[in-house]
């Protein structure tokens, strides 16, 4: 090593903090979870979720752009289309089941397992309605000659409608995943929380496209 | 998950550029979903997003309706620009990296670099319309598209003036991974010249699906990323594979494509501005295109040329896996994490010593410092100093 | 903590879970480049019988049913070509490849946030390849619409040709397969650098 005088040496690139090692907050660690030489961060898998969110909402968001583009075109072939009237219960369903997975989520940080699962189980349960509902509608509408192809319209009303169906189902599997599958990577508090965001998202999402196919109509 | 120390201002440019590229797929490869599904329903489930009324097509009378082309073609290019802009930011990051390690000297500008990745990304998003200037837009939407796409000039030129204000009075090594770097930076500005004047609708309406816009497109996309590919190739390939590669076998190849894809692809301009019109299989019957024929040929022999010289690197890629030299840990004297690890990596990178950080990515040539380069991962007690 | 490290990231053995189905980001980083390697072969196989194509449009060649390459032929070059390379290999080899293997390694961590789902993105977009590669031997041959794939020539179907077959269905199921997957793998990058 050189003598003990140390001269300084400049950091030619000023990266706004002197020196580094542990003592920093911006690397690994964070998020009450392993080191960064261990496993991933439990708030990693949060980031993850919403950043694939971010990912479904643009699909949503170009189907939905279409849509709207086609409704305004003009001298269009477009039939305005009635919702059926089932499509009322099954969002006051869905809402619901937001809710009974926020009372959910509540009584597992209050430690309460019972209560945890019993509300848990509603969510699911209430979801499995919904998609048996969104299939009523369907077939509502097949009975009365409207298919897939039968207008603009009703192209937009099954594309939507099974899209969210289909991200639906998988927030169904997720549920029953972490009522009967204990986690690995993932503490439960996490898997619920992951979970939860992607419900409300899906729930929230469907009352957006409800409220477009009605008032759009 | 970053290492302790890493902060973002001391990530290394690739980084930056891997991370807004993650971004811009997440948020562009959704659109293209659900124009792909549309596209699909309307191939076989007989619905009409796109298709409009009363084709007629071999004399069958299709019976969709209402449906609009212009929308599959708004869905398509909303994905179908940050997609170009995909393919360049990871080589963009790469070129910062090498041009810098074998200059010997810090990237020049190093957070306006950083920034301007994010800025190209940013406005990648806005400017989907200037593939579409002859659709039948408003000008005032053309003109707006036109603007915004000539914007993205803007970062992209602080780019490029930083990547040669990085070379500047540095201490250069014509190593393979910094020619085809260099050869980055060249083809970069050479594809995106001509980019700009695509950005003009005036300019475009004649441009327009000619071999102009084939020869742009080809410069940065076809040519620049795939050298953007290369300088990563020959430079990460010791660390990779624990092995060197040829370095004469590189020089040959790097002169060999660089000289080959400016010779199919410099010509290719003058063919779009006469008139040449792309995708067009047989252009025999037009008059006023035989004159052209004369540089079909040249691209066509310097394009055998060039693929045929691609050869080279896949042998040398393969044969230096076996044979090559075994390569030490840091044979580039590189200042980044993936230097200090053995070559190849083990199973968890580091050994189970995870390194800490403590400058940036590119202290090259530091005054006091007695090597012209500082890795990131020593603390400043272990930097030997200079007598 | 110790043991959670253990299980995280305890040693592959076999064959198949070292080099196959591997979820080291080292592994699946060469998947990707050997992947678009393979695929920037093709593309550029592809793009010299185009070019041959343009200079001599009569040279009689072997490999065509007929002899001579048609127009559509030549169109379904210009799709194949411009697909597989945009798809395969330059958003393939810069991020998939390079990316993966260097991103955790650069910025000192032990792997990429999600290693299953990277695992997965690699396959699907393996599977995605082979999809484009069978456009070529369905009933109706590749598709001839550009890697563009305007519509209304993309929308229509059989009736209006060659290549209007099942050629873009198989093309577009790919996109259906590939995006979600991919998305999700890349994504990680984001979530890796938080």
């Amino acid at each position: 090593m050189a003598g003990t005088t140390v001269t300084e040496i400049p950091e030619l690139i000023g990266t706004g903090r002197n020196g580094g090692g542990a003592s920093s907050g911006d690397g690994g660690g964070e998020g009450s979870g392993p080191s960064a030489s261990g496993g991933v961060p439990q708030r990693t898998y949060v980031t993850g979720m919403i950043v694939g969110l971010g990912g479904i909402l643009m699909f949503f968001m170009a189907l939905v752009s279409a849509y709207i583009v086609r409704k305004g075109m003009p001298n269009s072939t477009w039939i305005p289309l009635e919702v059926p009237h089932i499509l009322w219960l099954n969002t006051v369903i869905l809402v619901a089941s937001s809710f009974t997975l926020a009372r959910s989520r509540s009584l597992f940080r209050a430690d309460n397992e019972d209560g945890f699962r019993y509300w848990w189980g509603w969510t699911t349960v209430l979801g499995v309605f919904f998609l048996v509902g969104q299939v009523i509608a369907w077939r509502q509408l097949v009975a009365e000659g409207i298919y897939l192809q039968s207008n603009p319209s009703s192209s937009f009303f099954y594309v939507f409608t099974a899209a969210h169906g289909l991200h639906l189902v998988g927030g169904v599997l997720a549920l029953l995943s972490v009522a009967f599958r204990p986690t690995h990577r993932l503490t439960r508090g996490t898997a619920t929380e992951v979970v939860s965001i992607y419900w409300h998202f899906m729930d929230g999402l469907w009352v957006f496209l409800f409220l477009l196919l009605l008032l759009g109509r | 998950m970053r290492a302790p120390g890493m902060t973002l201002m001391r990530m290394p440019l690739t980084c930056w550029g891997w991370f807004v590229t993650a971004i811009l797929g997440l948020l562009a490869f959704g659109v293209l979903l659900a124009g792909g599904i549309l596209l699909l329903l309307d191939r076989s489930a007989g619905t009409s997003f796109f298709l409009p009324a009363g084709l007629v097509i071999n004399d069958q009378v299709q019976n969709h309706s209402g449906g609009s082309p212009l929308l599959w073609q708004h869905l398509f290019w909303f994905f179908g620009h940050p997609e170009v802009y995909i393919a360049i930011l990871p080589g963009m990051g790469v070129a910062s990296h090498v041009l810098s390690t074998f200059a010997r000297k810090p990237v020049y500008g190093y957070r306006a670099m950083a920034m301007a990745i994010c800025g190209i990304g940013f406005l990648g998003f806005m400017v989907w319309g200037h593939h579409m200037f002859v659709s039948g837009m408003s000008p005032y939407s053309g003109f707006a598209f036109s603007v915004l796409t000539m914007s993205i000039g803007v970062p992209s030129a602080i780019k490029t003036f930083n990547w040669l204000g990085t070379l500047w009075g540095g201490k250069i090594q014509l190593k393979s991974p910094m020619l085809f770097a260099l050869g980055f930076v060249s083809l970069f500005v050479s594809g995106g010249l001509s980019g700009l004047f695509l950005a003009q609708p005036a300019v475009d309406n004649l441009l327009h699906a000619t071999y102009y816009v084939v020869a742009h497109f080809h410069l940065v996309m076809g040519v620049a990323a795939i050298f953007g590919i290369f300088a990563a190739t020959y430079f990460w390939f010791p660390k990779m594979f624990g092995r060197m590669m040829s370095e004469p076998l590189g020089k040959i190849h790097f002169w060999l494509t660089f000289v080959g894809t400016y010779c199919i692809f410099m010509p290719m301009h003058f063919v779009g501005i006469a008139g040449g019109i792309r995708r067009y299989a047989d252009a025999s019957a037009i008059e006023y295109l035989q004159k052209l024929q004369p540089l079909h040929v040249f691209m066509t022999i310097a394009a055998f040329i060039t693929a045929a010289a691609q050869l080279i690197f896949i042998f040398n890629f393969f044969w230096s896996l076996k044979f090559g030299p075994k390569a030490p840990k840091n044979p580039w004297d590189a200042t980044t994490l993936e230097w200090t690890t053995d070559s190849p990596p083990p199973l968890d990178n580091f050994g189970g010593e995870f390194p800490s950080v403590y400058r940036g990515p590119y202290e090259f040539s530091v005054p006091g410092a007695k090597e012209d380069f500082i890795p990131q991962h020593l603390a400043p007690a272990q930097v030997a100093r200079a007598k | 903590m110790s043991s959670h490290a253990q299980s995280a990231h305890a040693a592959p053995t076999g064959f198949v879970s070292k080099y196959i189905f591997s979820t080291d980001h080292k592994v699946i980083g060469i998947q990707y480049f050997l992947l678009a390697l393979t695929a920037v072969v093709v593309g550029i196989v592809l793009s010299v019988l185009m070019r041959f194509h343009l200079v001599w449009p009569n040279a009689h060649l072997p490999f065509v049913s007929g002899g001579l390459m048609t127009q559509e032929q030549y169109l379904a070059l210009v799709t194949m070509h411009g697909t597989i390379m945009v798809f395969f290999v330059l958003t393939t080899a810069p991020q998939g490849g390079f990316g993966n293997y260097f991103l955790p390694i650069q910025i000192g961590a032990p792997d990429m946030a999600f290693p299953r789902l990277n695992m997965l993105s690699f396959w699907v977009t393996f599977l995605a390849f082979v999809a484009i590669i069978a456009a070529f031997v369905v009933p109706g041959g590749a598709p001839i619409s550009g890697w563009t794939g305007y519509t209304p020539l993309s929308g229509i179907g059989e009736v209006t040709g060659p290549g209007e077959g099942w050629g873009p269905d198989v093309v577009d199921c790919q996109h259906l397969a590939v995006l979600p997957c991919v998305t999700a793998g890349r994504s990680q990058f984001y979530c890796h650098a938080d």
